[in-house]
């Protein structure tokens, strides 16, 4: 395990695998080398030591012949002890020819025979050989035997005996040196190995280094290539141009991250300095950014709200204030891919329990690839338009002068009772209320004294009906009273009570005292009704009846009231505005609204009424009728396809360029079918929409504010443009003018009508035409009554004027002549 | 893994390839001796050794077979001081002197049993170039001649004795030169060194078989008188019947074939009977050369 943990500590590496390479190659090659030049050195050397031992053998052998003739012991001894000098461990041995030793370097031997084995299968050998000479190899020595011959005889041997231990000696230095130089070659070729490979290696490292430099996120790094064109360099090379390329990247990235940043900046700057309340969350709701606006409002500073869930921060209520928005905002927001905009309002509750009224839009933040990453949420607070559109509200449905509903309120509470289904056991009751004798009060005493008069009944009234009751003042001295979930009787019981408080009530004025009376007419509110128009005509006509049988009491309507109401009054308005829509009584007129800057003219269409003597009756004389009838969508309507026809029957004849602008009333806007019979016409005449303006008083949008913006939506889109009539009058602001879709804006006449000299007239002129021109409205200014007027408009700029210094109204046809 | 394997392999491979010495006994022979009775034989080395060893050992493998159960070592000397230390040490069982040396032998415990045939091949000869054109021995006056030794009866003693008897003061009118052997002798006059050479015609004989060319250039000018052969002694104390048996082969060696072969190999005729008393002959001429060059040796 040990030597498997080295190997995989040091032989892991590039260069330890080369270096190890090295060294087995060189070990290998070595050792073969080594190897064969030692067995080739001990052939060699054997060979020379045979050779050398036969060549001294025969040496001996020659030289020896006379001393060995000379039977000269002492000469031999000589000469071999000369050869024995010279080989340490060698022996020689003279024999005659029988074999006897005649001398020898080991004494001991002389005058003996050789008895050993070797010894007789050497000189065996010799016998049988061909060659002249024997030789026998041992381990340590060479055994050689040589004749002594004279001529061909032989006369003796020389054996010699010649240690070659020293051979072995000799090699085994060999080998060592060998060793020694394998050794070398090992630690030197590793050495050169590791020098090598430590270049490559420690230019490999400066990559790793360069890329661990580039991992850590510095990217100016540059790699010194070399002169070499090896691997390493052209990776050197490539690493440079990547890093070269990354740098580049960076360097975009950097710049581009400048950009936005500064773009993020100019985005938190623009957020911060925005009135709108801006609330970003991450894709957990979390928030990650608020403006300053939106701080001001929910009273957490950036710090504190980051990072906390939206929820947390503030409540969401509905309008009512009362139910709180309990979906979870934020999946609402992620869930929807397009921008969210509430067109109700809601109400923000802060963590000081401070409440908001707030327009709220909302949009998911996507990516690229269409995931949520989080929110955006934008509102805006609105706490004083809500509250100006309320007051406004309240204004158009209340008489200012009694704090009660005013009649446009009071029908329409009647108008939703009567379009809610009736329970079988619900039952309400209407009463129409007329003072008596009050006009005796005005007369005398004046209106100031009759207007307090009407506040204090109207109290009275208050505080003799039940909680849930519903009173209005309708105009005048007439009340409306809805008294819900109440039978007739009790109805009676209330009125009689009424009638009873208000005789009970004396009205004391500068020493005077004035008494009052009281005249009801009280009408079921069922299922079988569910007319406005007629349910107030038979209070009214019950009330009417009252008064015909004697004041001071209430009536109570019955269906057979209506036939003697229409015997009684053939020629009441009622009767006459529907003969009049039945049998086309009615009229249309058309007065001219002149371009001040150019000839763009057009036309406001006026509706006449004639009777049985042809006399023209204007509408100052019925309309209020109408409108007490409920009768004004007929006539609106009525309007509206007379002039449709007879612009289609006349469309070739009337130039393209004039306009014609029909009126609208808030009855018709209140009605739904309204818009469609609209444009049903439309289509059965086929109105070219953008000649037609429809007019609405400003009194009228806003007491239907949001009627009115469905009918602008509906008939905007179709091509009609929109004017605001009698502008200024009202209580709005301008704001409002923001919110409605109009075109043309008409200052009412009681601004123009002293513009020459009154100059706060002037000034209001003046900035309902800054504004509506900032706004890109047209301006129009009706009573225009002189030329005076007319240059006055100009000055200021006035785009349109109407009146009897333009041109008087005259009748419709007349434009055909 | 593999490379691991391999490597530890490896080592085991070298480790193995270093010890590749191992320890064993070297071999040594053994003797043993064996008991046997060798009979010495010297010759007076008037031919050089492998001459001599050719000459007389097929002789002496004769005389080995014919006797049987005997060994004849045959003994040559370096030279004749060699020799004759040899002999008169009495080292040799038997041997083959010169005539000078048989007569100092006899009284060094040797006895004459026979002697080579003829006697007349026992005498001087002088050796000279052909073109140094000797015809008087006066005209070696004054010149260098060459003798083997001064010991050397028939080569030296006889030839100086020759020379005197013919008028040449042998002490002041020739310059001696003694080469140390025959051969060398014949040698100083063909190389020119010496006018003229001293030998015997045994050596001569020889040296004209071996070298025919050269020999073209020399001629013998003089030879002196013949005196007796050498002699073949044995010591006194040897075995009669080996000596008998041995005089019997020696003197019937030119009867029969392989004995003439033998006798015309080695270069003379063969052996005849004699004894101690032949070689009082040698005795007398040494007192005539003593008178006249002083005693000799």
């Amino acid at each position: 395990m040990k030597l498997f943990t080295w190997y995989q500590k040091y032989m892991t590496s590039i260069k330890s695998k080369l270096i190890v390479s090295v060294i087995l190659i060189h070990a290998i090659l070595m050792s073969l080398i080594v190897f064969d030049l030692l067995q080739r050195e001990k052939k060699f050397m054997e060979d020379r030591v045979l050779e050398n031992a036969y060549q001294t053998t025969a040496i001996i052998a020659k030289t020896a012949v006379i001393p060995f003739l000379n039977n000269d012991l002492v000469a031999l001894d000589e000469l071999i002890s000369s050869l024995d000098e010279k080989h340490n461990n060698s022996m020689v041995f003279i024999l005659d020819k029988f074999g006897k030793v005649k001398s020898s370097t080991k004494k001991e031997y002389f005058n003996k025979y050789f008895d050993d084995d070797a010894s007789k299968k050497l000189l065996n050998n010799l016998e049988i050989s061909k060659s002249i000479y024997a030789q026998s190899i041992y381990e340590k020595s060479v055994d050689t035997i040589y004749p002594i011959f004279v001529e061909q005889e032989i006369i003796g041997y020389v054996r010699t005996l010649v240690d070659k231990s020293y051979l072995s000696n000799q090699l085994s230095i060999i080998t060592n040196k060998g060793v020694l130089y394998i050794v070398l070659a090992i630690i030197l070729g590793a050495f050169f190995a590791w020098l090598s490979v430590r270049k490559v290696t420690s230019r490999l490292n400066n990559i790793v280094n360069a890329v661990e430099q580039i991992s850590a996120k510095k990217f100016d790094v540059k790699l010194a290539i070399g002169e070499s064109e090896d691997e390493v360099s052209k990776m050197a090379k490539a690493f440079n141009s990547m890093s070269y390329s990354i740098q580049g990247y960076v360097d975009e990235l950097q710049k581009s991250n400048e950009v936005i940043y500064r773009e993020k900046e100019l985005a938190e700057i623009t957020l911060s300095s925005i009135a709108d309340c801006v609330i970003v969350t991450n894709n957990l709701a979390e928030v990650k950014f608020i403006n300053p606006a939106a701080e001001e409002i929910i009273k957490y500073n950036m710090h504190d709200a980051q990072g906390k869930k939206i929820e947390k921060l503030f409540k969401l209520f509905e309008e009512d204030e009362q139910t709180e928005i309990e979906e979870n905002l934020y999946m609402t927001i992620t869930t929807t891919n397009d921008v969210k905009v509430s067109e109700k309002y809601a109400v923000l509750e802060n963590r000081n329990n401070e409440k908001f009224f707030i327009l709220l839009s909302s949009a998911s933040i996507k990516n690229l690839k269409g995931e949520t990453e989080g929110a955006i949420l934008v509102f805006h607070d609105v706490s004083h338009k809500v509250e100006n559109e309320k007051k406004v509200q309240w204004q158009a449905t209340h008489d200012a002068l009694t704090q009660l509903n005013n009649r446009l309120g009071f029908e329409t509470v009647l108008n939703i009772l009567t379009k809610q289904p009736i329970r079988d056991n619900s039952h309400h009751v209407l009463l129409f209320m007329d003072l008596d004798k009050f006009k005796i009060i005005n007369d005398t005493v004046g209106h100031l004294a009759g207007d307090e008069v009407l506040k204090q009944v109207a109290l009275l009234l208050l505080e003799s009906t039940r909680k849930n009751d519903f009173l209005a003042r309708f105009g005048g001295d007439e009340f409306g009273l809805i008294l819900f979930n109440c039978t007739i009787e009790l109805a009676k019981e209330i009125a009689q009570k009424l009638i009873d408080e208000v005789l009970a009530y004396s009205f004391k004025w500068e020493d005077k005292e004035f008494k009052i009376g009281l005249s009801i007419g009280i009408a079921s509110i069922n299922a079988k009704e569910s007319d406005t128009t007629s349910i107030l005509s038979k209070a009214d006509l019950a009330c009417y009846m009252a008064k015909e049988q004697g004041r001071n009491r209430y009536y109570i309507a019955r269906e057979s009231d209506l036939e003697y109401l229409q015997n009684e009054h053939k020629f009441s308005w009622v009767s006459k505005i529907n003969d009049g829509l039945q049998k086309k009584k009615f009229v249309l007129h058309i007065q001219k609204i002149k371009d001040l800057n150019g000839d763009n003219d057009h036309y406001e269409v006026l509706i006449r009424l004639k009777d049985e003597n042809n006399i023209l009756i204007y509408p100052d004389s019925f309309l209020p009728y109408a409108e007490k009838y409920a009768l004004l969508p007929k006539i609106d309507r009525y309007v509206i396809e007379e002039f449709f026809h007879w612009l289609h029957k006349n469309q070739k004849t009337i130039s393209k360029r004039i306009k014609f602008s029909l009126n609208i009333t808030g009855q018709s806007i209140s009605d739904i079918s309204f818009v469609h019979d609209v444009l049903k016409l439309v289509e059965i005449y086929e109105v070219d929409c953008s000649r037609v303006i429809f007019e609405i008083t400003e009194s009228t949008a806003i007491a239907n504010i949001n009627e009115s913006t469905t009918f602008f939506q509906i008939l905007k889109a179709k091509g009609f443009s929109f004017s605001l009539d009698d502008f200024g009058t009202g209580l709005s602001s301008f704001a409002y003018l923001k919110s409605l879709p109009i075109d043309y804006l008409k200052i009412d006449g009681t601004f123009i009508k002293h513009i020459t000299k009154d100059m706060i007239d002037r000034g209001m002129v003046e900035s309902i035409f800054k504004i509506g021109s900032l706004m890109n409205l047209k301006i129009i200014a009706e009573y225009t009554e002189n030329d005076e007027i007319i240059k006055v408009l100009k000055t200021i700029g006035i785009h349109y004027a109407q009146g009897y210094a333009v041109e008087k109204s005259h009748s419709i046809e007349d434009l055909l002549i | 893994m593999q490379t691991k394997y391999f490597f530890i392999a490896f080592l085991i491979f070298i480790s193995t390839s270093c010890s590749d010495t191992t320890k064993t006994q070297s071999y040594v022979p053994h003797a043993k001796e064996i008991e046997s009775r060798i009979y010495i034989f010297g010759i007076h080395p008037y031919l050089n050794s492998k001459k001599m060893y050719l000459s007389y050992r097929p002789i002496l493998d004769l005389i080995e077979h014919k006797i049987g159960n005997i060994k004849i070592l045959l003994e040559t000397s370096s030279s004749y001081e060699n020799y004759n230390d040899k002999l008169y040490n009495g080292h040799f069982d038997f041997s083959l002197p010169n005539p000078y040396q048989t007569y100092n032998a006899l009284s060094h415990g040797y006895k004459v049993i026979a002697k080579m045939k003829p006697d007349n091949v026992f005498r001087g000869i002088f050796i000279a170039r052909k073109d140094s054109n000797l015809t008087s021995v006066s005209q070696l006056r004054g010149k260098s001649i060459s003798f083997p030794a001064p010991s050397a009866l028939a080569a030296t003693m006889m030839p100086l004795y020759y020379l005197h008897i013919h008028g040449i003061d042998i002490q002041k009118d020739i310059e001696k030169k003694y080469v140390g052997s025959q051969y060398s002798s014949i040698l100083n006059v063909f190389s020119g060194y010496t006018i003229a050479g001293a030998t015997w015609p045994p050596p001569w004989e020889e040296w004209k078989k071996e070298n025919p060319i050269q020999a073209k250039e020399m001629e013998v000018v003089w030879q002196t008188k013949s005196l007796i052969n050498n002699s073949v002694i044995v010591k006194e104390n040897i075995d009669i019947k080996i000596v008998e048996q041995l005089m019997e082969i020696l003197i019937t060696l030119d009867t029969h074939q392989i004995g003439k072969t033998l006798l015309n190999n080695a270069g003379f005729e063969g052996f005849a009977k004699a004894e101690n008393s032949d070689y009082s002959i040698v005795n007398d001429f040494l007192q005539k050369y003593n008178k006249v060059a002083g005693i000799s040796q």
